[in-house]
């Protein structure tokens, strides 16, 4: 059986806190009423917690909204990324339409290897799209934000109603 | 877009109440927003900025970096915000950015930032109007600060987090990315460091 | 936990759609050149069968090969394996940290950023990897890259794959503790 000191000792802590279940904060209970190192560790561990408490408190955040969005809007501007992206896909979508369209025209070729072809051109197209949807709904996101809160600024300050929560 | 809390949200906004964003539930905003409504990013931001300049002011030291750090945080939300999953919890999630933001910022500016003598903080010290008291106060905070200053970044994280914070042990395992038995075990040991280097460093201040 | 467990990538509807499809797309292509050369058919324009058949091996070997290899938990370390594409191995001890993300980068399947080197092979259920120290890692088993700080890939069962990670994490700190 192990000691029970050696496991009540690192769970301390947690006890302090209240992050114990039932069935462990009693036998840390129970052992508490009984073992002067460990009442002294607890009191220890207490004392880190009142000096902590004496920090003072943080400086109000200061205003940050303005720049915030600031940034933000120059982030979808400048998704240069994104962009260069979707100039990728596109290119891949038209060449993969052309070899479409080759495919089409070379009646010399069996018809099972067109229609091979064209489903290979299409597949990929599909998979490609899967990947590129969810980078064009970020970047929509991101420019209807920014467009939105551009809209705003000189009318009715709607956000710094918020300064106050 | 026309779910539920999106469509609280723009009543909300209708009708200029100030109040009305703490009535909605975190899970309820990342609801709206993910539905389109990215006005429900304006609530977030508003309830997270002060504890998250909190945390990331006492992680960091100094309190312009963690303007621009706290900025940083939430355009990261804003962006990856929409592809979380169900279940989040956006606290913690939060709290998680902030953290990995602060190890980046340590990593590029390649040693730790200067103890700042954040002047701001001092006025702000409610104190009694005995100069005498109020000037050990200050010497104590002062004292406390430096201790937290000194202490390795992780167990100051966890001490901040945990009590400065109040965030619960899940929620910490978390932000920092670790499982729950080592978030108790981490905590235990950063008040003991904690403590150990306070006595230390200002002997006889018992 | 000294047991080895493995976590699948590939079996996640979204994974093995995308992936998938892309890999059939692509392998489309040579194969009908091939079948066309079996039966005695002329090939199109530009294309022999040289090219062809080294296309279908190239196509296999990156895409095809994931399928087959899944990461492991061991009793110290995260093995981690893309096909033939990558296999590399994190010790415990110098992982730092371990989240869900959603953070994903462009291109496939290996990609080796300024910190991070992703392995994903497409972007859902992604776990970022933190590490102690900056580790190298060989890319197609033979080149090394750069050392990085973090390592992104993809688990099929995402929270049980991090909890399981979490956990040897731990235990092993501390028995780097006790020593």
């Amino acid at each position: 059986m192990a000691d029970p000191h050696e496991t009540v000792q690192p769970l301390l802590s947690a006890y302090l806190d209240g992050e114990l279940e039932t069935e462990r904060r009693r036998l840390v209970e129970a052992h508490l009423a009984a073992c002067p190192v460990c009442q002294e560790t607890l009191a220890s561990l207490r004392a880190a917690d009142d000096a902590l408490a004496t920090l003072a408190p943080t400086p109000a955040v200061p205003p940050m909204e303005h720049e915030f969005r600031r940034r933000l809007r120059r982030r979808s501007a400048r998704s240069g990324l994104a962009a260069s992206l979707v100039a990728i896909f596109a290119l891949t979508a038209w060449s993969l339409l052309l070899e479409l369209k080759k495919v089409v025209r070379h009646k010399d070729m069996p018809l099972w290897f067109r229609l091979t072809r064209a489903l290979s051109a299409l597949l990929l197209l599909a998979s490609l799209s899967g990947l590129f949807r969810e980078l064009l709904r970020d970047v929509r996101s991101l420019a209807e934000y920014a467009w939105l809160s551009g809209e705003k600024r000189g009318g009715e300050r709607t956000h710094d109603r918020y300064d106050s929560l | 877009m026309w779910s539920l809390p999106g469509m609280a949200v723009a009543a909300m906004e209708s009708e200029g109440l100030r109040s009305a964003p703490a009535s909605l539930s975190d899970a309820d905003l990342v609801v709206a927003f993910k539905t389109g409504n990215t006005r429900a990013f304006d609530a977030l931001f508003a309830r997270y900025r002060q504890p998250i300049f909190a945390y990331i002011y006492r992680s960091v030291g100094a309190a312009p970096l963690a303007e621009e750090l706290t900025q940083d945080v939430f355009l990261k939300v804003f962006q990856y915000l929409r592809r979380t999953g169900e279940n989040l919890s956006v606290r913690a999630w939060i709290y998680h950015i902030a953290t990995t933001t602060c190890i980046d910022a340590y990593r590029a500016a390649s040693r730790r930032p200067a103890l700042v003598d954040d002047a701001a903080a001092l006025m702000a010290a409610p104190g009694g109007i005995d100069p005498m008291a109020r000037h050990l106060e200050r010497e104590r905070r002062h004292e406390v600060r430096s201790t937290l200053d000194a202490l390795p970044a992780q167990y100051r994280q966890a001490l901040v987090l945990r009590q400065l914070q109040g965030l619960a042990y899940a929620e910490i395992a978390e932000a920092l990315g670790i499982s729950v038995e080592a978030v108790t075990s981490l905590i235990h040991r950063a008040r003991h460091a904690f403590r150990a280097a306070y006595a230390q460093q200002w002997k006889g201040e018992e | 936990m000294t047991d080895t467990i493995r976590y699948s990538y590939t079996l996640a509807p979204k994974v093995a759609w995308g992936w998938g499809l892309m890999t059939l797309s692509l392998l489309l292509r040579p194969l009908s050149a091939l079948a066309l050369a079996a039966r005695g058919r002329p090939l199109p324009e530009k294309e022999t069968v040289q090219g062809t058949v080294r296309d279908t091996i190239l196509l296999a070997g990156i895409f095809v090969s994931p399928f087959f290899t899944r990461h492991e938990l061991r009793a110290d370390r995260l093995v981690l394996r893309q096909g033939l594409n990558f296999g590399g191995s994190i010790r415990y001890r110098d992982i730092a940290a371990v989240h869900a993300t959603e953070r994903t980068a462009t291109g496939f399947p290996l990609r080796l950023y300024p910190h991070t080197l992703f392995l994903a092979l497409w972007p859902v259920n992604l776990v970022a990897i933190r590490l102690r120290r900056p580790q190298s890692f060989r890319l197609l088993h033979l080149v090394p890259g750069w050392k990085v700080r973090e390592v992104v890939i993809n688990v099929d069962q995402r929270d049980a794959f991090i909890t399981d990670l979490r956990r040897r994490v731990a235990a092993a700190a501390e028995i780097g503790e006790a020593r």
